[in-house]
């Protein structure tokens, strides 16, 4: 039989789950990189975790998890604004609420972004998958395709801005008429 | 001519935009919520196609060498590598104007640096420290998790808060209280008879003059001393200690402090930036890299975080211990490798059996010379007097919950635990210094040049904080950095 704490464990993961691809896409509309988004989702699955016994579970764990992911987020600003040009708070703060109400659009596009990658032609859908793999470096990946980074950031900006064109096509072809 | 700002956002997320740009965008995004709208949706995209890069099998992987695009993540311990950008010369003067300060009693301490999250506490207030901030008697300060803090306190020296720090001034003249968390202490010499006195629940450090630090959580105050002498007295016996440089002490109980030899140096925490695959143990090895780094502090080492795409050979210098965490096979190995760990002089606790190979702790056949296979298992503890064991004995089945892992050793290991009755399916084995390892039929053979430990931690038995796991990692982590009994 399954202990109180497997209980919350399983309860927890599956509330974190259904909810982080959604919770990650917050994040990194408010920090720069990828990378920084992977920092404070680390932070963000922690302290949730931290937190849970604190939850309670009549309230919406949608809505505190992106409370917690926006305060670390900003933290995560912050702390990093010393050493780099970012974008300033008062900038951030608005596209935070922003991005809350977007999620139900943003999961649409996350929804037609796999037919769009399939439209893609295979060399541009290879190229783009092979830049987004995990730990790729774009001078070694440009190096192997015998191109400069430089241009090989302008094929993927054209590449990214078919898929973002295609997904909204997709989007407004399954809207109700 | 107009900005083409989806170029812009691009360059903005690619992280490659120059300060001109990101200025630029900001004052359009400020006014535009179109833009603003645009900027979302490429996030969400640039985010999306991350995601389905890393589900695809038919992403041919590019063979690379995986280094960081930014900064360095886990940012606690790597804070402990001040930024240089902190002006020296500032820093100079305001522990100079700190330590004259502290000779009244209207502060007992000055911030000299710190990281965000850090505050003073006073009463039921709380607000956020600043450098330069003197602390008044009846001030705490509390450093976060993931974070970190300087201050000077006249006539002491230099502390380092590490995570969750409290620390504030006692009741007694000279005397600090740390209620929590990790701090490591470089004193200047001290008149004769009128030490310092550091002080937790457990303990009473009194400092002579010397460098060391000091943790306490769950009831256990662990203390490493650098350099000097600090003399260690356990608070509910009374019983105490002297505790030297190249020593460390445990108060937990009514007995008198624990003293033993140890390496000097801190922890090289190796983790993956790449999670595995399936949701769930992503997330629970996400959450065991943070668990692993707090168990190091709370043993009162000072623990610095490198990914497995960014540690470079120097990353080795000054260590006491590396722990090489959780990776999906091929992104450990390569950075193993090109940091030579095998041949590397300082003790190894290994939790990743896929790294077994290349530190020669185990042959390279996967599910021959080490495996995983889903689903819980018991546990046979075959050395329950050694001190690998952990006090532990019998048969466990509270490590292996949903993962079972094994690693079959070489004449040459020690095996403590193992699979109940597979006498090549070993779950905590050992290598002293100087045994065999094993190398491949006709290569020479190589000997352990520091201790080995292998052993896997659960990923969903670290979330669920199984003491019994726990017992395991530390004394996993205390014979590692034991000089005792080395050859």
């Amino acid at each position: 039989m399954d202990s109180p704490g497997d209980n919350r464990h399983h309860q927890f993961l599956r509330l974190f789950t259904e909810h982080e691809p959604a919770l990650r896409t917050y994040v990194r509309s408010l920090v720069p990189t990828r990378n920084d988004a992977s920092e404070v989702m680390q932070e963000v699955a922690v302290v949730l975790w931290e937190k849970i016994g604190e939850f309670d579970e009549s309230r919406d764990f949608r809505k505190w998890a992106f409370g917690v992911a926006r305060f670390q987020a900003l933290a995560f600003v912050r702390d990093r604004a010393r050493d780099r040009h970012v974008f300033d708070e008062q900038l951030l703060e608005r596209l935070a609420e922003e991005a809350v109400t977007a999620e139900p659009r943003h999961n649409a596009q996350r929804e037609s972004l796999d037919t769009c990658l399939k439209r893609l032609p295979d060399r541009q859908r290879a190229l783009v998958l092979s830049a987004y793999a995990p730990g790729t470096r774009m001078d070694q990946l440009a190096e192997k395709r015998g191109q400069t980074p430089m241009s090989l950031y302008k094929v993927l900006h054209r590449i990214r801005q078919a898929l973002l064109d295609c997904v909204r096509r997709e989007m407004a072809r399954q809207e109700p008429a | 001519m107009k900005p083409n700002w989806h170029d812009s956002i691009q360059r903005y997320a690619d992280g490659r935009a120059t300060p001109e740009e990101v200025d630029a965008l900001q004052d359009a995004m400020r006014d535009d919520a179109q833009l603003r709208v645009q900027f979302l949706d490429y996030v969400n995209l640039d985010e999306s196609l991350a995601a389905a890069a890393a589900a695809r099998e038919e992403v041919s992987p590019v063979e690379i060498e995986f280094r960081p695009q930014e900064a360095r993540s886990f940012s606690w311990p790597l804070s402990w590598l001040w930024r240089p950008a902190l002006a020296t010369g500032l820093a100079v003067w305001i522990v100079t104007l700190g330590i004259w300060l502290g000779q009244f009693e209207s502060s007992w301490a000055t911030v000299v640096k710190m990281e965000s999250g850090t505050t003073i506490v006073c009463g039921g207030q709380v607000r956020a420290a600043q450098v330069g901030e003197r602390l008044r008697p009846n001030e705490w300060m509390e450093v976060p998790a993931d974070s970190s803090a300087q201050i000077t306190v006249g006539g002491l020296g230099q502390i380092l808060l590490g995570p969750e720090a409290r620390l504030g001034r006692g009741r007694q003249v000279r005397q600090l209280e740390l209620t929590s968390g990790f701090i490591e202490i470089t004193a200047q010499k001290q008149r004769p008879g009128r030490p310092w006195l550091i002080r937790t629940e457990e303990a009473e450090a009194a400092v002579v003059g010397t460098k060391f630090s000091l943790a306490t959580a769950h009831g256990r105050t662990a203390m490493r001393v650098e350099e000097g002498l600090v003399h260690l007295t356990a608070l509910e016996s009374g019983r105490s200690e002297d505790v030297g440089g190249g020593n460390r002490a445990y108060v937990d109980d009514d007995a008198k402090p624990e003293v033993a030899q140890t390496r000097q140096g801190s922890v090289l925490l190796l983790t993956s930036r790449i999670p595995a695959e399936a949701k769930w143990d992503r997330f629970n090895q996400l959450i065991g890299d943070k668990f692993v780094g707090s168990r190091l502090w709370q043993l009162g080492f000072r623990v610095e975080t490198r990914h497995f795409d960014e540690v470079q050979t120097q990353d080795l210098v000054g260590r006491a211990l590396v722990i090489v965490s959780l990776f999906e096979y091929g992104v450990g190995e390569p950075a193993l490798e090109r940091i030579h760990l095998a041949q590397a002089s300082v003790p190894v606790v290994c939790l990743e059996p896929a790294a077994y190979p290349v530190l020669k702790m185990t042959g390279v056949g996967q599910g021959i010379d080490h495996g995983f296979k889903g689903g819980p298992s018991p546990v046979e503890i075959l050395l329950p007097d050694h001190r690998l064991a952990g006090g532990l004995r019998g048969v466990s089945d509270r490590l292996f919950r949903e993962i079972t892992s094994w690693g079959s050793p070489g004449p040459g290991a020690v095996v403590i635990a193992r699979l109940p009755a597979r006498s090549d399916q070993a779950v905590l084995f050992a290598y002293e210094s100087g045994r065999a390892l094993v190398t491949p039929s006709g290569m020479p053979p190589e000997l352990a040049p520091a201790r080995r430990v292998g052993l896997f931690l659960d990923p969903f038995a670290v979330t669920q904080d199984e003491k019994e796991v726990w017992q395991l990692f530390e004394a996993a982590v205390d014979w590692c950095v034991s000089t005792e009994g080395i050859r």
